[in-house]
């Protein structure tokens, strides 16, 4: 859920389509942190999971150690026959161990795109001494000079109030909107990085020899 | 969605890869490797572990597309 609150001195969000207007940066801030908090919430929801299903944990130190399956593995090679001096097919069946994590078709499922779309009046511009800011940060150099901000009302839809004819009615009514479009995007580095690792040291076990043991 | 995964070929000899498809796997079909034709399957004690895995995986995917 979106939660938008209007800059500008005032408490809730209707009162600050009144006065001096809506900070801008806000308006489009808003959305955007929404999103990303909301990304955030997928992929640790996604971590989660990982953890808790395809590793289990050590009681005793907390470390998290891969949960492994075995697998069958069957390879043919040539060898020479004792008997006959030719090569023939010999088939050989082996046990692997392999970390379920390597099995589960993982993806990353995150926020791509935050379309944010209004029309804006610009109302009021202030413009604010920026070298206060320099207080905060004593390394970055003191910008000289005032940063503009911007305030404003959400303008109506033209084209909606020519369609509708009810202009004045729609004077009264602010209008945001905000796409947001989710979709797979690869998995961080070292998340692929962990996945190479198990999947590289799988080795075979002959199953004669696992079996005896 | 692409499903298919990819592992080492397991066979010290081969450099190759094994691709497969799990929820495939979980129904007992084997992948072969292209390079050298060892072939992998899942073994019946896995099977529950993984089908498992894969049902709370869809799950979870099920939770954050809606």
């Amino acid at each position: 859920m979106i939660n938008l609150k209007a800059a500008g001195g005032s408490s809730g969000p209707e009162s600050g389509f009144k006065g001096k207007g809506i900070d801008i940066a806000s308006l489009i801030g808003g959305p955007l942190i929404a999103a990303s908090e909301a990304n955030a919430m997928m992929l640790n929801k996604q971590a989660d999971f990982i953890l808790s299903t395809c590793f289990k944990e050590d009681p005793i130190t907390g470390n998290h150690a891969p949960i492994i399956v075995p697998i069958s593995f069957k390879r043919s090679i040539l060898i020479r026959d004792e008997e006959t001096d030719q090569p023939k097919l010999d088939t050989g069946e082996y046990t692997i161990e392999i970390p379920i994590i390597t099995l589960i078709p993982l993806n990353t499922l995150g926020v791509s795109s935050v379309d944010v779309d209004f029309e804006m009046e610009i109302v009021n511009q202030y413009e604010s001494n920026s070298t206060n800011s320099s207080q905060h940060s004593s390394s970055r150099p003191k910008s000289v000079g005032k940063t503009p901000k911007l305030y404003g009302k959400i303008s109506y839809d033209s084209k909606e109030a020519e369609s509708l004819k009810q202009a004045n009615r729609n004077m009264n009514r602010q209008k945001l909107k905000v796409n947001i479009h989710a979709q797979e995007i690869p998995l961080p580095d070292g998340m692929k990085t962990l996945l190479q690792l198990y999947t590289k040291s799988i080795i075979p076990n002959d199953k004669s020899n696992s079996s005896n043991s | 969605m692409n499903t298919i995964q990819t592992i080492q070929c397991p066979n010290a000899e081969c450099h190759g890869t094994i691709q497969f498809d799990p929820y495939l796997l979980i129904q007992g079909k084997s992948f072969s490797c292209s390079t050298c034709n060892s072939v992998i399957s899942l073994n019946q004690e896995s099977k529950e572990v993984v089908k498992d895995t894969l049902e709370k995986f869809d799950e979870l995917k099920a939770q954050t597309k809606s």
